[in-house]
C-alpha cells in the first residue's frame, strides 16, 4: 500500500514529467524566446574601443534572437558572444551567454571550461572546480590539460590537497613539460609534506620556465622546512611574480576575440603612467598575446616587466623584440640593459657592441659598455671611453659622463686626476649626491685637501647621512670623521655602516668595511675612498 | 582538564545593533566632492579604552571631515569625539559624548587611533593615527587628556593609519609605532580609471610611492626619538595594520606590519631597539603561491592552542583573506586552504578583525569588517553617491584550524551593507561577551551587542602591565596544571583601531572556578588560582604564586 505522502510525490514527478514533455515539443521560436537576454553591459564609463565592439554585440544578440532558428547554430552565436564579453572582462554578460549556450546544446565541455575561468577570476572557487569537473568529464581535447591545472590550483585554494595532487600528477602525465603543471604538483606535495619530492618539481619547472619566479617562493619553504634554510634564502632571491605558463587554446581563442592590440597597448601604457605596473603588463601581456609581433608592445611590456623585477619575462620579450627588429639599436640596447639585471654581463655586453655598431651616434651604448669595463676592471679603457663622452656630450649629459670619468680615473688608481675631474663637476655647481659622497672619500683618504676643503666635506657627508642613513652614508662620515681625527665618531658610524651591511646580508661581500674600521680604531684614518670592488665601480 | 567545550548548537543570533539606543550619533566623513582624493577612502577607526578607570570602556571615534587643497586642516568643524560609558549609572549599554570636557581637540583628518599606556602611569593614552600630522593625547588620569605631541616629537607627519604602543626595549614604557601608507599629496594627485574603464574610481597604493613606518622610541619625561633609521626600519612599503607580539618566543616583542599589495614585514626584535624583517623566510610575506597580498587589517592569536601566535590578515576582494599557521619557532605556513577562511572571503575586501571568543564555546571566532575600495558596479548602477558597500562576515571556530561562515546565523545586525574600515572588540556592559564597534568609511559608527549563546560561562582577565601589555602572555591551566591555552593581552591589531585590552576566556558549559597563568614580559610566570567564573579578575603582579616553567600545551 503506498501511504499518502509518497503518492503525492509520485503525482508531482509525474506533473514534471508532463511538463517536461510539453516543453520539449513547444516550437523551437517559442522555446529561444524564453532563453534570458544578456543584461546590457553599463557601457558609458567602458573605454571607446571597447564600447564600441560591445554596443555591437548587444545589437547582434537581438538579431540572431529573432533570425537563427538551429538550435546549435544560436548555441554557437551565444558562444561567440559570451568570448566577445569575456575577452572584455564583462564576466557576469559572458557567464549568461554561456549558461544559454548550454541551455541550448547542453554538457559542453569547453562551455564549462569557460565558466570555469569566470567562477575563478569572480573568485568563486568552489562553483569553478564544480565548473571544471563538468568540462572534464568527456572533455574537449583542449581542455583536457589546462583544466586539471586550474582545477588543481582551485583545489590548492580551497585546501582539498590531495585532489590538487591527483589532478597536478595527470596534468603532467598528459603534458610532461609543462611548468604549471610540473609547479602545481610541487604546491601540492609541499603542502601535503612531501617536501623532496616538492623541492625535485619545483626546480624542475624552474629548469623549464626561469621566469616562474613564483614557483621560487614555494621552493624556499619546502627548503626551509628541510632545514636547508641558507638554499631557502637564496631561493626567495630569486622569487617574484611570474606564474607558472601553460598552453591554453580555449583562453586563446577567446583572447583574439578582444580588441585590437592597440587598446591594450594604449590602456598598458596608461597604467604604467599612474605607477600601477601590476595592471599595466596584464594588459600589455594582453596585447602581446593578440600581436605578439608588435615591437612597441614588447618594448613596453619589457619596461614595465623590468620595473616590476620579472627579469626573465622582460628578457624573452626583447629576445623576441631583436628577432623582430635585429637592426633596431634600441631593440639591442633594452635586451642588454636586462641582461645586465639578471646578471649576465657578457650576454649584455654582446647586446651593446651590437647596439653600438647600429647606431655608432647613440652614447647610451658606448656608455653601458664602459660601465662594464669599469665593473670588469678595465678602469683605463672606462676613463678613456668616459673622456670621449664627456668631450661630445650636450650640457645636460655633461655632468653625468664627468662623474663616471673621474670615477674611471680613480678605478685605475690615478687619485690626483680623479679628484681634478670630480672638483671641476663640484665647481659647475651640479654637486649631485653621488658626487658629494665620492669627493668627500677623496677629500678624506687620498686626495689633496686642506682644512677648508676638509671641512666642507664633512658638511656634505654629514647632510648625506642625514638626509638618508644608509650604509654607505654612514661610511663616507666615518671617513671623513676619521680624516678630521674624530675617530671615536668614525668607529660608531663605521658600525653602523657594519651593520646595515650585516642586516642586507652584504658584510661577507664587504671586507673594506671591517679593514677601515681596524684603522679608526689604530686612530688611522682610510687609506682609499673606495675598494676596488666597490659596489659604485659595478653593474650588478 | 582542557577547555570545557559548549554544544555545538548554533545560537540563535549573535549581535544586535544598539548604536541608537547607546545614544551613540556618529558618522565618519569623509569629505569626498567627486575628485578621488585617495585618504578618502581608507578611513576610520575606533578605540575602546576605559580612559576614567571607573571599569566600564569607553569610546574613543576618528572623525575624517572636509578635506581637500583648500580646506584649512585646524579649522576643520568636525573632529574625533570621546564617548563615556555609563551603563553602570544606567543600567543599559549607554554612551555620553565627553570629547569637550576630556579636553580632546583633534581635528586632524583621522585615519586610526592607537591605545595603551606609553607612559605607565595606569591609564590608557591615545595616539591619533592622521592623514598629516599624529597626535599624541596623554592621559591625565582625572578624566582629561592633554596633547603632548609637540614636547613628545611624535607629530608624524606621514599619511598614518594604525599604530601600536608597545614597549619594545623592555624598560617599561610604551614605544609608538606610526604604520604608515604612501606618499599622497593634493599636488601630486593622480587620476586614476579601474583597468578596461574610463570611469575614474581610487586609485591603488602602487599609483603612490610608499613611505617607511615610523618606531619613536619612548625616552621618558614624555619625551620620545625617531629610531626608524637605526632600528633598521628604513623599508618603505604601504602599511595599513599592525600586531605587536613575540611570535619567535624569544622574550621580546616583535612587530607584523600588514602591507596593501606588496610583502608583509616581520620586524624580529634583535634586541637593544633593532630589528630585521625575516618575513620571506618565516613564510609570512607573501601567500602559499608566492604572491603578495592587499594586506589590510590584522590580528594574532593561538587558535589551535599550540601556545604560539598565530596571525591573521585581511585582504582585498579576489584575494583570500589568510591564516599563517606559527610552528612555534616563529615560522609560518599559509593554511588558508584547509581553515575554511579562504572562499567565502574572495567577494570581499576585508579591513578590521580580531580572533574573539563571541559565542564562548572555547574556540576562537573572526569578524571580519568588509568595504570595497573600488566601487561597485551594481551599486554604481543603481546610483548608489558611495558604493564601495560589503557586509560583514562572521567566522565560527569549529576546531581551532577550521572555521565556519556563521554570517547568515548572526541575526539582521549583519544583514547589513556599509563601507566597513576599523573594528574595536571589547565587552563594552561587561558580560562576558566580547560586543564589536565597526566604523565606516561615509558611513554610521555601529555598535553590535553580543547576545550570542547566553548561558555559556567565562573568564575575565585583565592584567596590570602598563606598556608590556604585549609581551605578556595568559595561558589557561588545565586541572592538571598544564597550559591548554594561551590568550594575548593586546589593544593593537584589527585595522585603525585598538580594542579592549582584557581577555574573556569562554568556558563553555563549564561553571568552575579555573587557574591562569600570566607569563610577564620579563619572562618569568606566576600562577593564580580558583578564578572565579563569569566575573573578571584583575592579575596583578605578585599576588599570584611563582610558577615553575609549564610544558607547552
Amino acid at each position: 500500500m503506498i501511504d499518502r505522502p509518497l503518492r503525492r510525490r509520485a503525482a508531482r514527478a509525474l506533473f514534471l514529467l508532463f511538463c517536461f514533455i510539453a516543453a520539449s515539443s513547444l516550437p523551437a521560436q517559442q522555446r529561444w524566446s524564453e532563453l534570458p537576454a544578456i543584461p546590457v553591459p553599463e557601457l558609458e564609463s567602458a573605454a571607446p574601443p571597447v564600447r564600441e565592439v560591445l554596443s555591437r554585440a548587444v545589437e547582434q544578440e537581438q538579431r540572431f534572437r529573432r533570425q537563427i532558428e538551429d538550435p546549435a547554430a544560436l548555441a554557437n552565436a551565444y558562444l561567440g558572444l559570451g568570448d566577445v564579453y569575456l575577452a572584455h572582462d564583462y564576466r557576469e554578460q559572458a557567464r549568461r551567454a554561456y549558461l544559454n549556450v548550454l541551455d541550448l546544446t547542453p554538457d559542453r565541455s569547453e562551455v564549462h571550461y569557460r565558466l570555469g575561468i569566470i567562477a575563478s577570476a569572480d573568485g568563486r572557487a568552489e562553483d569553478a572546480v564544480a565548473q571544471y569537473d563538468r568540462a572534464l568529464r568527456n572533455a574537449h581535447p583542449d581542455v583536457l590539460v589546462p583544466g586539471r591545472i586550474r582545477r588543481g590550483n582551485e583545489l590548492l585554494e580551497l585546501g582539498r590537497v590531495d585532489e590538487a595532487l591527483d589532478d597536478f600528477s595527470r596534468a603532467v602525465e598528459l603534458a610532461p613539460d609543462t611548468p604549471a603543471a610540473i609547479g602545481g604538483l610541487g604546491r601540492a606535495q609541499l603542502r601535503s609534506g612531501r617536501l623532496e619530492e616538492a623541492a625535485r618539481n619545483l626546480r624542475r619547472a624552474l629548469e623549464i620556465q626561469p621566469a616562474a619566479t613564483s614557483l621560487h617562493h614555494s621552493l624556499a619553504m619546502a627548503l626551509r622546512e628541510l632545514g636547508r634554510v641558507d638554499a631557502a634564502r637564496a631561493a626567495l632571491q630569486q622569487a617574484g611574480d611570474g606564474e607558472a605558463g601553460f598552453a591554453d587554446p580555449v583562453l586563446a581563442s577567446i583572447q583574439m576575440q578582444s580588441r585590437s592590440p592597440q587598446y591594450y597597448l594604449e590602456a598598458g601604457l596608461a597604467q604604467a603612467g599612474q605607477g600601477n605596473y601590476e595592471a599595466a603588463a596584464d594588459l600589455l601581456g594582453r596585447a602581446d598575446a593578440l600581436d605578439p609581433g608588435d615591437p612597441d608592445i614588447l618594448a613596453a611590456l619589457g619596461e614595465v616587466l623590468v620595473r616590476l623585477g620579472r627579469v626573465d619575462e622582460a628578457v624573452e620579450r626583447f629576445e623576441r623584440l631583436v628577432m623582430i627588429r635585429p637592426d633596431s639599436a634600441d631593440a639591442h640596447l633594452y635586451l642588454g640593459q636586462a641582461l645586465q639585471r639578471r646578471g649576465d654581463l657578457s650576454g649584455a655586453e654582446s647586446a651593446y657592441r651590437e647596439a653600438a655598431r647600429l647606431a655608432p651616434g647613440d652614447d647610451r651604448p658606448t656608455a653601458a659598455l664602459a660601465r662594464l669595463d669599469l665593473h670588469a676592471g678595465r678602469a683605463a679603457g672606462a676613463a678613456e671611453a668616459f673622456a670621449a663622452l664627456l668631450a661630445a656630450a650636450e650640457d645636460d649629459d655633461r655632468e653625468f659622463y664627468r662623474y663616471w670619468f673621474g670615477m674611471s680615473r680613480l678605478a685605475a688608481g690615478d687619485c690626483a686626476a680623479a679628484q681634478r675631474t670630480l672638483e671641476q663637476g663640484a665647481e659647475s655647481g651640479a654637486l649631485n649626491p653621488a658626487l658629494a659622497q665620492a669627493l668627500a672619500r677623496i677629500r678624506a683618504t687620498c686626495g689633496e685637501a686642506g682644512e677648508q676643503d676638509l671641512a666642507e666635506a664633512l658638511a656634505w657627508a654629514e647632510e648625506l647621512y642625514y638626509a638618508e642613513p644608509t650604509l654607505e652614508s654612514a661610511a663616507t662620515l666615518a671617513m671623513v670623521y676619521a680624516a678630521r681625527g674624530r675617530f671615536t665618531d668614525a668607529v660608531d658610524l663605521q658600525a653602523q655602516a657594519i651593520f646595515e651591511a650585516l642586516k642586507q646580508g652584504r658584510l661577507d661581500a664587504r671586507p673594506d668595511l671591517q679593514a677601515d674600521m681596524a684603522r679608526y680604531r689604530e686612530e688611522r684614518p682610510a687609506e682609499r675612498p673606495f675598494a676596488t670592488d666597490h659596489p659604485v665601480f659595478r653593474v650588478d | 582538564m582542557g577547555l570545557a567545550l559548549g554544544a555545538p548548537a548554533a545560537p540563535a543570533a549573535w549581535f544586535e545593533d544598539v548604536t541608537a539606543a547607546a545614544g551613540v550619533d556618529f558618522r565618519y566623513e569623509t569629505g569626498a566632492d567627486g575628485a578621488f582624493r585617495f585618504p578618502e577612502i581608507m578611513g576610520g577607526g575606533a578605540a575602546l579604552l576605559d580612559y576614567d578607570g571607573d571599569g566600564w570602556l569607553d569610546l574613543y571615534l576618528v572623525q575624517g571631515g572636509d578635506f581637500g587643497p583648500g580646506v584649512d586642516a585646524a579649522g576643520r568643524p568636525q573632529r574625533d569625539r570621546l564617548y563615556r560609558n555609563v551603563t553602570g549609572e544606567r543600567g543599559a549599554l549607554a554612551f555620553v559624548d565627553v570629547t569637550e570636557a576630556a579636553g580632546i581637540e583633534a581635528r586632524g583628518y583621522g585615519q586610526g587611533v592607537a591605545a595603551g599606556d606609553y607612559d605607565g602611569d595606569g591609564d590608557a593614552d591615545l595616539y591619533v593615527l592622521n592623514f598629516g600630522p599624529n597626535q599624541l593625547w596623554r592621559n591625565d588620569g582625572d578624566g582629561t587628556f592633554t596633547d603632548v605631541t609637540e614636547a613628545a616629537g611624535v607629530g608624524d607627519p606621514a599619511w598614518s593609519v594604525s599604530g601600536t604602543i608597545a614597549d619594545l626595549d623592555g624598560d617599561g614604557d610604551g614605544e609608538l609605532v606610526s604604520v604608515n601608507y604612501v606618499d599622497y599629496s593634493f599636488d601630486a594627485h593622480r587620476d586614476c580609471q579601474a583597468a578596461g574603464s574610463s570611469r575614474t574610481d581610487y586609485c591603488s597604493p602602487s599609483a603612490y610611492a610608499p613611505v617607511t613606518d615610523t618606531l619613536y622610541r619612548n625616552d621618558g619625561n614624555d619625551r620620545f626619538s625617531d629610531v626608524t633609521s637605526a632600528a633598521g626600519m628604513d623599508a618603505p612599503q604601504p602599511g595599513l595594520g599592525v600586531v605587536a607580539a613575540d611570535f619567535d618566543a624569544d622574550g621580546r616583542v616583535d612587530l607584523y606590519v600588514a602591507n596593501d599589495g606588496e610583502p608583509n614585514q616581520y620586524w624580529l626584535n634583535r634586541g637593544n631597539v633593532t630589528f630585521i624583517d625575516e618575513a620571506f623566510l618565516a613564510g609570512n610575506a607573501v601567500n602559499a603561491s608566492g604572491a603578495a597580498e592587499a594586506g589590510m587589517g590584522v590580528d594574532a592569536a593561538d587558535p589551535d592552542r599550540t601556545g604560539s601566535l598565530d596571525l591573521f590578515v585581511t585582504h582585498l576582494v579576489r584575494e583570500t583573506n589568510t591564516l599563517y599557521l606559527n610552528d612555534g619557532k616563529g615560522w609560518f605556513t599559509d593554511a588558508t586552504g584547509r581553515s575554511g577562511l579562504g572562499p567565502p572571503s574572495l567577494p570581499k575586501t576585508g579591513f578590521g578583525t580580531a580572533f574573539v571568543d563571541f559565542d564562548r564555546d572555547g574556540w576562537l571566532d573572526l569578524y571580519v569588517a568588509n568595504g570595497a575600495v573600488v566601487a561597485e558596479s551594481d551599486q554604481l548602477a543603481a546610483g548608489d553617491p558611495w558604493p564601495y558597500r560589503q557586509p560583514d562576515q562572521l567566522f565560527a571556530g569549529v576546531d581551532g584550524r577550521t572555521w565556519r561562515d556563521a554570517t547568515a546565523e548572526a541575526g539582521p545586525a549583519l544583514d547589513v551593507s556599509l563601507s566597513g574600515r576599523g573594528a574595536a572588540f571589547g565587552d563594552l556592559d561587561n558580560d562576558g561577551a566580547v560586543d564589536v564597534v565597526v566604523a565606516h568609511s561615509g558611513g554610521p559608527i555601529r555598535i553590535l551587542r553580543n547576545v550570542a549563546a547566553p548561558g555559556r560561562h567565562w573568564l575575565g582577565l585583565s592584567v596590570e602591565t602598563g606598556a608590556g601589555l604585549h609581551g605578556t602572555a595568559l595561558w589557561l591551566l588545565d586541572a592538571d596544571g598544564r597550559r591548554a591555552a594561551r590568550f594575548r593581552p593586546r589593544t593593537d591589531g584589527s585595522y585603525a583601531s585598538a580594542s579592549d585590552a582584557r581577555v574573556v576566556v569562554g568556558l563553555g558549559d563549564e561553571a568552575t572556578a579555573r587557574s591562569v597563568e600570566v607569563t610577564w614580559p620579563d619572562g618569568t610566570a606566576e600562577r593564580f588560582d580558583g578564578l572565579a567564573p563569569d566575573r573578571y579578575h584583575a592579575l596583578r603582579r605578585g599576588r599570584g604564586t611563582e610558577s615553575p616553567r609549564n610544558p607547552e600545551p
